[in-house]
C-alpha cells in the first residue's frame, strides 16, 4: 500500500493512545508514519507585548512572560514529543517523518480543513485523538472528533481519543453498519449499480472490522442499523435475528466468531445500550453513518470513549 | 549346728515348666475370640478408664510400661472406644485481625462449620472477583463518576470560560501557554501586534493593562479553586465508591450474616470484612482492570487449622515427634522479595490444637528429649490455653516479622506413655508434674501362669495374630508360646505380657510356618524362630566361644585350682543377650584387712559390684575373724574382662575364690557359680539364670567337656529356670548338672568336694573341718605374720625416729 499513516497531534496535549494507535496501524499496514504537530503560537504574539504576565495553570501564580522563554518552551514541547515519537517508532521498526505547523489561537475547523487538504494523499490513514479536543482550553475553537470527522476524508480514520476499556473476558470488536438497500427501486441498471455500491461499502467496513477482530483476537459483532434490520427484529433492539444472506456472503462463510445484531434506529441510547451489552472493546463505523449525527458523535467521543475506527466507504 | 549337706543336682523336670497341649480344648486360635482386655492388664485398664472418665483438667494420665509392652496400642484402643462416645470437638480457624494484623483472631466453630465457613467466604471472594469489576465497569458507576469529573471540569471550565468571555467582550484574548495562561489585547479579532500596542495612547495602554490585571486576578482565583475542587472530587468519588461497593456487598454479606447468625465471632468477622471493603473501595477501583487485589481479598479468607468435619466423636491424636512446634503450632514464613513474611494464613496447628476437646497421646521420652516441649505442654495445661510462640523469637534468634495469634482455649486429656523410671524422676524433680498428671496407670509386665490364664493367653495370641494378618496358632504353637512367655518373664509361674515381643515372635513364626507350607503356626515354627534368632544374632557369642576354644579367652573347665573360680556374667547388646563364663581369681596374704576389688580400683566396677565385694569382705571378717581384725591383704579380679561390670551376682563366686586363696584349698573348675551373698553367708537370688547356665553349657560344649559339668545357682532362682532343650537333654542324660544352693557352705562343699565344715560354738571362731577350718587357721597365720612384720617395721622406725600407724 502506498499511503502513509498521518498522526495529527498537539504536542502540548500529547496523548499516548493516539501515538500507540498510529504506530500499531503503521505496523499493520506496513506504511510509514508521518506526524503533524500543531504548535499553538498565539501566545507568542501576546508574550511580545510589554509587561505581559503568565498565570500558572497549577496554583494561579503570576510571573512575567518573555517571548524568548515562551518560544523556547514551545520548541521544547515539540522536541519532547518528537523524541518520544522517534523512540517508539524505532522500537516498532518504523520510518517516521514529522512536520510542525503553527496553529494560531484563532484557527478553527476551517484551518484544519485547509491543513488536511494540503496534507492528505491518496491511500493515507489519519490517527487523531484527545489533543484535538483541546481539553482544558477556553472553548473558542473546538475541533474534536466532530471537526476531524467532518474535514477528514481518508479511507480510515482512527480516533484514539480515549483509552480502551478493560480487556474484559468476552469483549468484542463492534462494527456499526448501515443496512444496504438491496431492493431495486427501478427495474433499470441504476438499481443494480446502487446495490453493488451499497454492498461494496458494507464490504469495506466489514473487512476493516474483520481485520481488527483477527488482530485483537476478539470476536466481532455486526450492529446493523436501518429499516432492513428493523424489519428483521420486530422492533426489538435486543433480538437476535438470523444473519442476513448478503452479510453471510460478505463474510464468506458461516464464521462462528461473527455475531449479528440489529438496531432499528441509530439513537445514542440504543447504540450505547447495545455497545454495553456486547461488551464492546473497539468500534468500527461507517463514516456515512456519523455525518450529521452530532449527538451520536458526542456520545462516542465524550460518553462511551471507545477507540474508534471510521471507515470512509464512499471513497 | 549341723554339717552342711552337699546339694543334689536338680532333676530335669525342675529346669523347665512345660505347657501341656491338652491344657487347650481348641485346635487353633482361629476358633477363639480376641480378648476384650489384654491379659493381665485388667487393673491397668480400670485405672485408665477411671482417669479418662474424670473430667477435671488436671487429671491427666501417665501410662507406665516396660519396653516390650505395646502400651500405645492398648491406650489407643481404650481412647478410641471412649472418644466414640464423646461429642465432636470444635473446629477452629484463624482470621485476619483488621484492628491489629499482628494478632490474628481465633474463632471457634461447631464441628463441620469450619469447612462451611471456608467455602462460604471463598465463594464470597469469588463473587467479589466478578462483582467488583462489575461495580466499577458498570455504566451506572462510570456515568456517575464521569458526572462528578465533568462537574469539576465544568466548574473549572466555566470559571475560565467566564473570564475568557468577559475578556473577549473587552477585546482581550485569553491565550494558553505550555504552563498556564496569558492575556493579550485583540485587534480585529487577532492578537494585537506589539508595535500597534505601543502606538496606543498611554491612557489606553494603561486601561488595557489594568483590565488584563483584573482578568489575571480573576483567573488566578479560578485556578486556585482547582485543588479544593480536586479534593472535593476525590471525596465524592470515594463516597461514590463506598456507596456502590456497599450496595453490591449488601446482598452478598447479608446472606452470610443470615447463614452465620448463630456464631457471634463469625458475624463480627463478616462485619469487619464489610468495613474493610468499604475502607478500601478506592483501592478496589484503582486496581488494574478493576480486578480486586489478591492480597486484599486474601485477608477475608479463613485459615481452618482444626477441621472435625470428618471426625467421629472426640479427637484422639498421637504426636510421634512432640517438639515445641508440633505441640503448640507455628507461624510459617514465605520469602517475599528477599525477606521472610508471614500472615494468619501461615499459622499451622500443633497437636494440642488437633486434640483440643479430646485426647492427646505422647511418648514421655520423646517429649522430654525435645527442647522446651515439656515446658510448653505444661504451660498450655496450666493456662488452659494454646499460645503459638516461636522458639526463634523467644531466644531472639530471628528478627523477621512474626505474629502473636490469639490464644485458643484448651480442654484436653493428655496421656503420657513412658517408662516407670522417667515417671518417678519427673515426680521427684518437677512439682508441676504431679499436679497435672494425677492418674498413674502401670501396665503389668507379667501375669500368673495358671491354666485359666493360659487359655486367656491363647485368646490374646490369637487376637495378636489376627490383628497382624498372621496365621492362626495351632494349640502346640500356643503351648510353645506360653513356655517362651515364661522364659521371657524369667519365671516358671509367670507369663510375660510384653505383647510387642510376643507379636515379633509371632510374625517370625508365621514366616517359618509359611516356609514350611503350614496353614497354622506350630510349636516347631516357634522353635525354628528362636533357633534362627540365635543364629542371626549369635555372632558375638560364637566369637566368644571360638576364643574359648582357642584358649585366647581362658576358661578352665577341668581340674582344680586355688583362688580361681568360674563366675557367670550376662552380656546384653541390643536384643542379644547371652551368658558368658569368666574366671574370677583371688589372691590373699598377710595384711591390714584390705580386700582390693581390682575392678573398682580401675573404675570398671559399678556400685552394686563394689557393694557385693564389701559385703563378702565383711562376711569373711565376721565369720572367720570373729572379734579380731583381719590381718589380710586380698584382691579379687575378673580375668580378661575389659568392660564395665556391675551387679552382685558374682559375689558368691568371689567369696569362694577368696576363701580358696586364703585357705589354699583348690576349687573344682568344672562347676560355675552365680548368686549373691549376704553378710551371713546366705546365697541370694540373681537374674538371668537361664542365660548364665546356657552360657556355661555352650562353653563346655564348645570345649567338648559337658560331661560332669554344672552350674551352682541360688536355690531361690530354681523357679526362674526355663532352660533350652539341648541343656535339658544334657541334664536328663546326667551329663550336665544344676545345683541349687542356699548357703555358702553348700557351694564350698560342691566346689571343694569335701564338707566345708560346720562352725563350732567357740570364740574365736572355729570349724569342725574342711575349707572353713582351713580359712580360720590361715587367717591366724596371716595375723601372726602381720604382727611380726609390724613389730619389725616398728622397731626399725623407732630406731630411725619415724613411726607407722597400726591399721
Amino acid at each position: 500500500m502506498s499511503g502513509r499513516v498521518i498522526l495529527l497531534a498537539n504536542p502540548r496535549h500529547a496523548d499516548a493512545e493516539a501515538l500507540e494507535a498510529a504506530i500499531e496501524l503503521a505496523c499493520w499496514q506496513r506504511q510509514p508514519l508521518h506526524a503533524v504537530l500543531l504548535r499553538d503560537t498565539a501566545a507568542l504574539r501576546g508574550a511580545a507585548l510589554a509587561g505581559s504576565m503568565e498565570v500558572q495553570r497549577h496554583g494561579g501564580e503570576w510571573r512575567p512572560l518573555r517571548e524568548h522563554t515562551l518560544k523556547a518552551l514551545l520548541q521544547e514541547e515539540a522536541e519532547g514529543y518528537q523524541q518520544v515519537l522517534q523512540r517508539r517508532a524505532e522500537q516498532a521498526g518504523l520510518r517516521v517523518g514529522m512536520d510542525i505547523h503553527d496553529w494560531p489561537a484563532a484557527a478553527g475547523v476551517n484551518a484544519l480543513a485547509v491543513l488536511l487538504s494540503a496534507l492528505i494523499r491518496q491511500g493515507d490513514s489519519l490517527v487523531a485523538g484527545r489533543s484535538m479536543q483541546l481539553a482544558g482550553q477556553p472553548r473558542a475553537h473546538p475541533i474534536g472528533l466532530a471537526g476531524v470527522l467532518r474535514e477528514c476524508t481518508v479511507e480510515r480514520l482512527v480516533w484514539a481519543g480515549n483509552s480502551a476499556p478493560p480487556a474484559r473476558p468476552g469483549g468484542r470488536v463492534l462494527l456499526l453498519l448501515g443496512t444496504p438497500d438491496l431492493q431495486p427501486q427501478q427495474s433499470d441498471d441504476t438499481a443494480v449499480v446502487t446495490t453493488a455500491t451499497a454492498l461494496r461499502r458494507a464490504d469495506a467496513c466489514l473487512r476493516v472490522a474483520l481485520e481488527l477482530s483477527r488482530r485483537r483476537a476478539r470476536p466481532l459483532t455486526v450492529l446493523l442499523v436501518g429499516q432492513g434490520a428493523a424489519a428483521a427484529t420486530n422492533a426489538d433492539s435486543t433480538a437476535r435475528p438470523p444473519r442476513p444472506a448478503w452479510l453471510e456472503a460478505l463474510i464468506g462463510g458461516p464464521a462462528t466468531d461473527v455475531r449479528f445484531r440489529a438496531l432499528p434506529a441509530l439513537g445514542s441510547d440504543v447504540l450505547a445500550a447495545q455497545l454495553r451489552a456486547e461488551r464492546g472493546l473497539e468500534l468500527v463505523v461507517d463514516r456515512g453513518l456519523l455525518l450529521d449525527q452530532a449527538p451520536l458523535v458526542d456520545m462516542l467521543s465524550d460518553r462511551l470513549r471507545l477507540p474508534l475506527t471510521v471507515v470512509d466507504c464512499a471513497r | 549346728v549341723t554339717e552342711p549337706v552337699q546339694p543334689e543336682p536338680l532333676g530335669v523336670d525342675r529346669t523347665y515348666r512345660h505347657c501341656p497341649v491338652d491344657t487347650f480344648e481348641f485346635t487353633s486360635t482361629a476358633e477363639l475370640e480376641a480378648c476384650d482386655t489384654p491379659c493381665g492388664q485388667e487393673s491397668a485398664m480400670q485405672a485408665l478408664a477411671f482417669g479418662l472418665a474424670l473430667e477435671d483438667d488436671t487429671f491427666n494420665l501417665t501410662l507406665l510400661a516396660q519396653a516390650g509392652c505395646d502400651s500405645r496400642s492398648l491406650a489407643l484402643s481404650v481412647l478410641r472406644t471412649r472418644s466414640a462416645e464423646r461429642p465432636q470437638a470444635s473446629d477452629w480457624c484463624y482470621v485476619f485481625n483488621f484492628d491489629d494484623p499482628r494478632t490474628p483472631r481465633a474463632i471457634e466453630l461447631r464441628a463441620g462449620d469450619g469447612q462451611r465457613l471456608r467455602q462460604a467466604l471463598d465463594s464470597f471472594i469469588d463473587d467479589l472477583h466478578t462483582a467488583i469489576p462489575a461495580i466499577f465497569d458498570s455504566e451506572e458507576y462510570q456515568e456517575r463518576q464521569r458526572e462528578l469529573k465533568d462537574t469539576l471540569q465544568e466548574q473549572q471550565q466555566q470559571s475560565i470560560q467566564a473570564v475568557h468571555e468577559d475578556a473577549l467582550a473587552q477585546d482581550i484574548a485569553l491565550l494558553t501557554t505550555p504552563s498556564g495562561f496569558t492575556f493579550a489585547p485583540l485587534e480585529k479579532g487577532d492578537v494585537m501586534e506589539p508595535e500597534s500596542f505601543q502606538r496606543l495612547p498611554v491612557e489606553e495602554r494603561q486601561r488595557i493593562q489594568a483590565l488584563i490585571e483584573g482578568f489575571q486576578k480573576r483567573l488566578q482565583q479560578s485556578l486556585q479553586q482547582a485543588p479544593r475542587l480536586r479534593k472535593e472530587l476525590q471525596t465524592r468519588i470515594r463516597e461514590l465508591d463506598e456507596s456502590m461497593v456497599s450496595q453490591t456487598l449488601g446482598g452478598l454479606l447479608q446472606d452470610l450474616r443470615e447463614q452465620w447468625q448463630h456464631n457471634d465471632a463469625v458475624l463480627t468477622h463478616i462485619n469487619a470484612i464489610n468495613d474493610d471493603l468499604l475502607r478500601h473501595a478506592g483501592l478496589l477501583r484503582s486496581q488494574q482492570e478493576h480486578e480486586p487485589p489478591g492480597p486484599l481479598l486474601h485477608r477475608y479468607r479463613i485459615n481452618l487449622i482444626v477441621d472435625h468435619a470428618e471426625t467421629t466423636g472426640s479427637p484422639v491424636i498421637i504426636e510421634d515427634l512432640p517438639s515445641h512446634q508440633h505441640l503448640v503450632g507455628l507461624c510459617e514464613h514465605v520469602v517475599q522479595q528477599g525477606t521472610l513474611q508471614t500472615d494468619f494464613s501461615l499459622i499451622r496447628p500443633g497437636a494440642l490444637h488437633k486434640a483440643n476437646g479430646g485426647h492427646l497421646l505422647l511418648d514421655l521420652r520423646q517429649l522430654l528429649s525435645q527442647p522446651l516441649a515439656w515446658a510448653s505442654l505444661k504451660r498450655a495445661l496450666v493456662s488452659k490455653e494454646i499460645r503459638i510462640e516461636s522458639l526463634e523469637h523467644q531466644y531472639g534468634l530471628a528478627s523477621t516479622v512474626s505474629l502473636q495469634p490469639e490464644p485458643i482455649s484448651l480442654q484436653v486429656k493428655v496421656v503420657l506413655i513412658g517408662e516407670p523410671l522417667l515417671h518417678y524422676l519427673l515426680q521427684q524433680h518437677d512439682p508441676e508434674f504431679s499436679q497435672l498428671f494425677k492418674v498413674d496407670v502401670e501396665l503389668e509386665s507379667v501375669l500368673p501362669r495358671t491354666d485359666e490364664a493360659c487359655v486367656r493367653y491363647a485368646h490374646m495370641l490369637g487376637g495378636l495374630a489376627r490383628a497382624r494378618g498372621l496365621r492362626a496358632l495351632e494349640r502346640s504353637g500356643v503351648a510353645r508360646m506360653v513356655e517362651e512367655a515364661s522364659r521371657m518373664a524369667a519365671d516358671q509361674r509367670k507369663l510375660s505380657t510384653h505383647d510387642r515381643d510376643l507379636t515379633d515372635l509371632l510374625v517370625e513364626s508365621n514366616h517359618w510356618a509359611g516356609v514350611a507350607g503350614r496353614t497354622l503356626i506350630t510349636a516347631d515354627d516357634v522353635d525354628q524362630t528362636l533357633g534362627q534368632r540365635r543364629q542371626r544374632t549369635g555372632r558375638l557369642q560364637r566369637q566368644t566361644l571360638e576364643a574359648v576354644q582357642r584358649g585366647i579367652l581362658r576358661i578352665d573347665t577341668a581340674g582344680s585350682c586355688v583362688g580361681q573360680i568360674n563366675g557367670l556374667s550376662v552380656l546384653q547388646l541390643g536384643r542379644l543377650r547371652f551368658g558368658r563364663p569368666g574366671r574370677i581369681t583371688a589372691t590373699a596374704g598377710p595384711g591390714r584387712g584390705q580386700v582390693i576389688d581390682i575392678e573398682r580400683e580401675v573404675k570398671l566396677g559399678g556400685p552394686l559390684h563394689s557393694k557385693g565385694v564389701i559385703i563378702l569382705a565383711r562376711f569373711i571378717a565376721n565369720r572367720y575373724g570373729g572379734e579380731q581384725p583381719l590381718s589380710l591383704s586380698a584382691s579379687i579380679a575378673f580375668e580378661q574382662s575389659y568392660g564395665g561390670i556391675d551387679g552382685d551376682s558374682a559375689s558368691v563366686a568371689e567369696t569362694c575364690a577368696l576363701l580358696s586363696a586364703i585357705s589354699a584349698v583348690p576349687l573344682r573348675q568344672h562347676l560355675a557359680v552365680t548368686g549373691s551373698i549376704d553378710q551371713h553367708g546366705a546365697v541370694q537370688a540373681v537374674g538371668a539364670v537361664n542365660e548364665k547356665i546356657e552360657g556355661f553349657f555352650d562353653v563346655c560344649q564348645a570345649i567338648g567337656e559337658v560331661d560332669g559339668h554344672g552350674v551352682i545357682i541360688p536355690a531361690t532362682t530354681v523357679e526362674q529356670l526355663m532352660l533350652r532343650s539341648d541343656v535339658r537333654e544334657a541334664i536328663a542324660g546326667g551329663q550336665f548338672h544344676i545345683y541349687a544352693a542356699s548357703h555358702i557352705d553348700e557351694v564350698l562343699t560342691l566346689l571343694t568336694g569335701d564338707a566345708a565344715g560346720h562352725a563350732l560354738e567357740t570364740a574365736p571362731p572355729a570349724f569342725a573341718a574342711g575349707i572353713n577350718q582351713r580359712v580360720v587357721e590361715r587367717l591366724r597365720l596371716f595375723a601372726k605374720q602381720h604382727r611380726a612384720d609390724h613389730e619389725a617395721t616398728g622397731s626399725k622406725a623407732s630406731s630411725g625416729g619415724d613411726s607407722e600407724d597400726d591399721a
